[in-house]
């Protein structure tokens, strides 16, 4: 029995120019919210975007958006074609499980996202920014498999001892891959500078290039859910003015 | 149509790995639980591969009886899509995996289940015209 989905999944992705995973061996870091603004951030420079959130057990993105799962769903066309919200196109399980308990186990996991891959039409986007869940397992490993050729990964990290070590092995898997990471982003840092310093210290022999280090923003829990709140927080300045500005001069 | 993007997929790997050859039969697998439409899905294959150069195909379709199995209680049982509702059922249509969503294990309530048989699309067979 062959599984045909396989085939087509590389021809799915062909016409999107950059795929940007955010990374991190770590949960918790702020992935979704570093995903979600700058996807916005990089639509306001010019670029369509499209989105997929790929924690397939603990889809998040469209809670951060305010996209209503109850309302809003992929519209079938010769396959599926992800909703537009604020000029970004999102693509998540939630259209499919609204919000219900869906664990899976890897081997589901595996086949949700070729399930997904495989029947998404990607229209009308440049760059694919991809949420996917923490640790280094099926999801994750599919990613690098089928989007390898157009991935530039940006790897989150929080401000903490505990992620140094996990961040220095994502850094070396994916160079082992030949896969150049477009930068670092320290996140959720409280202002310890000296903290601050060693991050940059233990990870300097890696080489990475460091795009920022983007303080805890408190407000982000009441903008959760609005784009227009989303877009007035400290951390999308941050994002829009410094992040999204070293990633367009990159691509 | 969601039958399209599964029939472009089947062709791709014909097209990959048949070009050139003489294929008379296709046979494809068809888990129930997908609830494809296997007219509309034979009629797509056919077309697509007419584009490719594969004019002469007999394209069969088998369908897989639903096979569940709880990883909790070893509990086996077997579902109808189309009893779940509409909604649902339709869910269940584009992403397989949506299921566990909405289905639990009828005796030990565990989510924790596996899709035995039933799940998918595959290519079965393809037979091929050889030349002596």
């Amino acid at each position: 029995m062959i599984d045909p989905r396989v085939y087509i999944i590389k021809e799915r992705l062909s016409s999107i120019k950059t795929i940007i995973p955010i990374l991190g061996f770590k949960g918790g870091v702020g992935k979704t919210t570093i995903a979600s603004l700058l996807a916005l951030s990089l639509s306001e420079h010019g670029y369509r975007v499209g989105l997929i959130d790929m924690d397939f057990t603990n889809p998040t993105l469209h809670i951060v958006l305010g996209v209503n799962i109850e309302i809003i769903k992929p519209i079938e066309e010769k396959g599926i074609i992800p909703p537009r919200t604020d000029n970004l196109r999102l693509i998540t399980l939630a259209y499919y499980t609204k919000g219900n308990s869906t664990p899976l186990r890897g081997r589901e996991l595996d086949e949700v996202f070729k399930e997904i891959l495989s029947i998404t039409i990607w229209r009308d986007t440049d760059i694919l920014i991809v949420d996917p869940p923490p640790t280094f397992t099926d999801v994750n490993l599919n990613i690098i498999r089928f989007m390898k050729d157009l991935a530039k990964p940006l790897i989150v990290s929080n401000t903490s001892i505990l992620s140094i070590q996990p961040t220095r092995n994502l850094v070396r898997v994916l160079r082992e891959l030949s896969i150049e990471p477009i930068g670092l982003i320290f996140n959720m840092s409280i202002g310890d500078k000296d903290l601050e310093e060693r991050l940059l210290s233990e990870l300097r022999n890696e080489n990475i290039r460091v795009l920022g280090i983007l303080r805890l923003d408190t407000s982000l829990e009441k903008a959760y859910g609005s784009i227009s709140l989303l877009k007035q927080t400290s951390l999308y300045r941050d994002i829009h003015s410094k992040i999204a500005l070293s990633i367009v001069e990159y691509l | 149509m969601h039958e399209w993007a599964i029939a472009e997929s089947i062709v791709k790997y014909i097209s990959n790995n048949y070009r050139g050859r003489a294929i008379v039969g296709l046979t494809i697998a068809v888990g129930r639980l997908q609830n494809i439409d296997k007219d509309i899905l034979v009629f797509n294959v056919k077309e697509l591969l007419k584009i490719e150069g594969f004019r002469e195909v007999d394209v069969r379709v088998r369908d897989i009886g639903i096979s569940l199995r709880c990883r909790f209680c070893s509990y086996k049982w077997s579902i109808n899509p189309e009893d779940l509702g509409e909604d649902i059922s339709e869910m269940i249509h584009f992403i397989p995996e949506s299921i566990y969503a909405y289905v639990k294990c009828p005796k030990c309530n565990s989510r924790d289940f596996e899709i035995v048989t039933g799940r998918g699309v595959y290519i079965e067979e393809i037979v091929e015209v050889v030349e002596a």
